[in-house]
């Protein structure tokens, strides 16, 4: 009888926490950190740029497209973190996973305050190098010091992402 | 209460090969996420466990996952294409479109698509969309040609996109669909699903990634760990320490650590070189067991491995050898952490021939995967647990060095019998099931001698002798049991008396019949039939070798439970035995490596491939999967 009992408190703790695991939904990902991926990507005047040239800032790498409409959703958000922390040393930098023409007047369209880098199929496997295991869009990750902290599969929000950074730039000085 | 009796049997000899592929069935059993049941909650849980920095993504399904694509031809003028679209999830209907890749023999008519829902979007408004699971039919008009009088190929693309609900969506996803066109009409053909995405490598480091594969390497590492306990590590030993003694005052514990490591590491990497070779020439290696002379001599080398076991003669490198390889581990005064490596891999191809027996199964399970990297990282691991011992023994510069004495004995003996019990499973599947039956009585009756079943009973023997004497006397019952259920024609060696049933109702304990096919014309037909009869299909691989295979047969198929819920399904089934070229050719039809396999066909929309079963699964289980797919 115990046994019974027993087991069924195990069922009813794994279940409750999947249960909470699933409705995370709007929780950044911490993960252990791990080097930044390189990557060397047009952006949209066509001018190459390299993922270095942000080493001594906090990235936050934004994979998204325009027929993605979660990820059209988010772009006022990272516009207001870009707002807010950019001069903090903070920079976002979109992937978009589209064509160049529609790219350019959708940025136009929205006012983007951060860089949009050209990459296409490319992208979508740097995206999985970044751990983005499902493939899907959007997809962000953070990363402090060259190194990636955070991963988020899904829409970023403000108020889920801003602690984080504000916390990673309080250790930041 | 045999059958639990049958399972901790496998579980114990054949450790090495179930055990692992009990994990990586589960594995594929749980892909099917969309029923809530309790259990698949604990499972998904387990999934999340399973990584400290679990990702939020492991609620998500993969493109692949989340939309399942397959297509038919229907009545030779159109295909029908099918998506299975997870809870959750939805494709757009603006983004679904099917074009020609070449082949300009046929014209696509314009899709009709069904009413789909209105879904609103703050930035491109209303879309419409496809929950669940969406049909269509494209139309196929074949231009009057001449030269539609040989067979032609067109390839079709479909291209579709579509999120997840919870706020992620998916880069357009394109299939290509190849049929077959000739003067009779369009024939059937197996959709080639090639996604346009991932590149090989990544596909591996996906499945290094997975949990399949991180339980593979812990299982790996414990069964390395038990076999570290095993005689087979003792030349090890000396050589291990002969080089660290070999230093003298000067060692210090650090010295001694790496020392140790560097033999350990060299040892492993000896052994995840056997890995990867075994998962690279993959799966010939479970294949070329299907010869009898392959398995005669496999299974003569277990019981001369059993013998040594039981100290009949002992198995090793001529002693000569031996000497110089643990002299030149003295001799090397310096001791250089590349010589003590060198020495690691060398000893491992001394105590190789030792451990063949776990090790075989190791490698022919690796070899059922055929994914090299997981074979290496498996070995690896199996050869670190082996190791894990000797580092300890390294580090206490040898003062640890278990004393051999007559505790050894009771171990060797077993791992004898467990030798035996290897070969009689691997001369099963050559010799009549009856034979097998009076080898598994003799096995069962010599081990009561061990444990002196016969011995008269004295007040003066122990607890454990009496134990022992017991546990004898059920081995020497049953294994006269199965002398008698042999004798009487028996073939289970789990219901030895099944034959003596005196109302003759031995029939209800016979597996369900399977229509057999033997080419892929013969599959072809017979599920053309089942459509045209609107008939659920169930395919089974089969193969004599197959372990899982049999077991099947004896537990699941032949239980009351089973064959009524199978009583409105056409069950076919290929054997494989013979592993043919028209073998190959199935097995690879459906990109399967080998049995055990049962796959299942709906009548229109052909393989449901979330419901494959690879591996065994017991009566209960198995009439639940079959009933869903009644529903």
């Amino acid at each position: 009888m115990t046994r019974k009992y027993f087991l069924l408190l195990v069922v009813v703790t794994f279940s409750t926490i999947t249960f909470i695991k699933a409705n995370q939904v709007d929780e950044v990902t911490l993960v252990k950190p791990y080097p930044m991926i390189n990557f060397n990507l047009p952006d949209l005047t066509g001018k190459q740029v390299n993922s270095q040239d942000w080493a001594d800032k906090i990235i936050i790498i934004n994979f998204w497209a325009t027929w993605c409409p979660p990820c059209r959703k988010e772009i006022p958000e990272l516009i207001k973190i870009q707002n807010q922390f950019g001069s903090q040393g903070v920079q976002i930098i979109g992937i978009t996973i589209d064509k160049l023409g529609l790219t350019k007047k959708f940025s136009e369209a929205f006012k983007i305050n951060y860089p949009l880098l050209m990459a296409e199929e490319k992208g979508m496997a740097l995206s999985l190098k970044y751990g983005n295991h499902i493939g899907g869009l959007p997809y962000s990750v953070v990363i402090n010091k060259g190194e990636v902290v955070i991963q988020h599969s899904g829409e970023l929000t403000y108020p889920a992402i801003a602690p984080h950074i504000k916390t990673l730039l309080r250790t930041k000085k | 209460m045999f059958n639990r009796l049958k399972i901790y049997l496998f579980t114990l000899v054949l450790f090495l090969m179930l055990a692992p592929s009990a994990f990586a069935s589960d594995a594929i059993i749980s892909i099917d996420t969309s029923g809530q049941t309790p259990l698949s909650q604990l499972n998904q849980a387990s999934q999340s466990f399973s990584f400290f920095n679990s990702p939020a993504d492991d609620k998500l399904l993969t493109a692949e996952q989340a939309f399942r694509f397959s297509a038919e031809v229907q009545n030779n003028s159109s295909i029908i294409l099918n998506w299975k679209i997870a809870d959750g999830y939805y494709l757009y209907q603006e983004k679904i479109s099917v074009s020609l890749l070449d082949g300009s023999l046929i014209e696509l008519p314009a899709l009709t698509f069904p009413k789909g829902i209105q879904k609103h979007d703050e930035i491109f408004g209303d879309t419409l969309v496809y929950y669940h699971e969406l049909n269509l039919n494209q139309p196929l008009l074949v231009k009057t040609s001449n030269s539609t009088k040989q067979t032609h190929k067109v390839a079709l693309s479909i291209a579709y996109q579509g999120c997840a609900e919870i706020g992620v969506c998916y880069p357009p996803m394109k299939q290509t669909v190849t049929l077959n066109l000739s003067e009779t009409g369009i024939e059937k053909s197996n959709p080639a699903v090639s996604s346009d995405g991932l590149s090989e490598q990544n596909l591996i480091a996906r499945s290094l990634v997975n949990d399949s594969a991180l339980w593979v390497s812990l299982s790996f590492l414990g069964f390395g760990l038990l076999l570290a306990f095993t005689p087979c590590i003792f030349p090890m030993i000396p050589i291990l320490s002969g080089i660290i003694v070999g230093h003298g005052d000067k060692l210090t514990t650090r010295k001694a650590f790496f020392l140790s490591l560097s033999y350990v590491l060299a040892s492993a990497i000896t052994y995840a070189i056997f890995g990867v070779l075994a998962g690279l020439f993959g799966s010939n290696l479970q294949a070329s067991f299907q010869n009898p002379w392959i398995i005669g001599s496999f299974s003569l080398l277990f019981v001369i491995l059993a013998l040594s076991m039981f100290g009949l003669y002992q198995i090793q490198l001529p002693s000569s050898l031996q000497s110089k390889l643990a002299a030149l581990g003295h001799r090397d005064g310096k001791g250089s952490l590349i010589n003590s490596a060198l020495m690691g891999a060398l000893s491992t191809l001394i105590v190789g021939p030792c451990v063949a027996a776990p090790l075989a199964g190791a490698l022919i399970y690796i070899g059922q995967t055929g994914d090299a990297l997981l074979g290496g990282f498996a070995l690896f691991s199996l050869g670190l647990g082996m190791g894990a011992p000797l580092i300890v023994i390294g580090l206490s510069a040898g003062k640890l060095l278990p004393k051999a004495g007559h505790w050894m004995e009771p171990i060797k003996y077993f791992f004898g019998v467990l030798l035996i019990a290897v070969a009689i499973t691997l001369v099963d599947r050559i010799i009549p099931a009856n034979i097998t039956m009076l080898l598994w009585a003799g096995l069962l009756i010599i081990c009561s001698m061990y444990l002196r079943a016969n011995n008269p009973q004295t007040n003066t023997i122990n607890g454990w002798q009496k134990l022992s004497k017991g546990l004898g006397t059920v081995f020497l019952v049953y294994g006269i049991i199965l002398i008698v259920g042999a004798a009487a024609g028996g073939t289970n060696p789990f219901q030895p008396l099944a034959t003596l049933n005196i109302n003759g109702s031995s029939h209800q304990q016979s597996s369900i019949k399977f229509q057999t096919i033997k080419s892929p014309l013969e599959l072809d037909n017979a599920l053309l039939q089942a459509t045209e009869k609107k008939q659920l299909v169930m395919l089974d691989f089969y193969a004599d070798w197959c372990v899982a295979c049999k077991e099947m047969e004896y537990y699941t198929f032949a239980s009351p439970l089973v064959k009524n819920a199978v009583k409105n399904i056409l069950l076919l089934q290929i054997d494989v035995t013979k592993n043919s070229d028209l073998d190959r050719e199935l097995l690879n039809r459906f990109s399967l490596v080998g049995p055990p396999a049962i796959l299942f066909f709906a009548p229109r929309t052909g393989e449901i491939i979330n419901k494959r079963i690879v591996g065994y699964m017991d009566a209960a289980t198995f009439s639940q999967h079959l009933n869903s797919l009644n529903k």
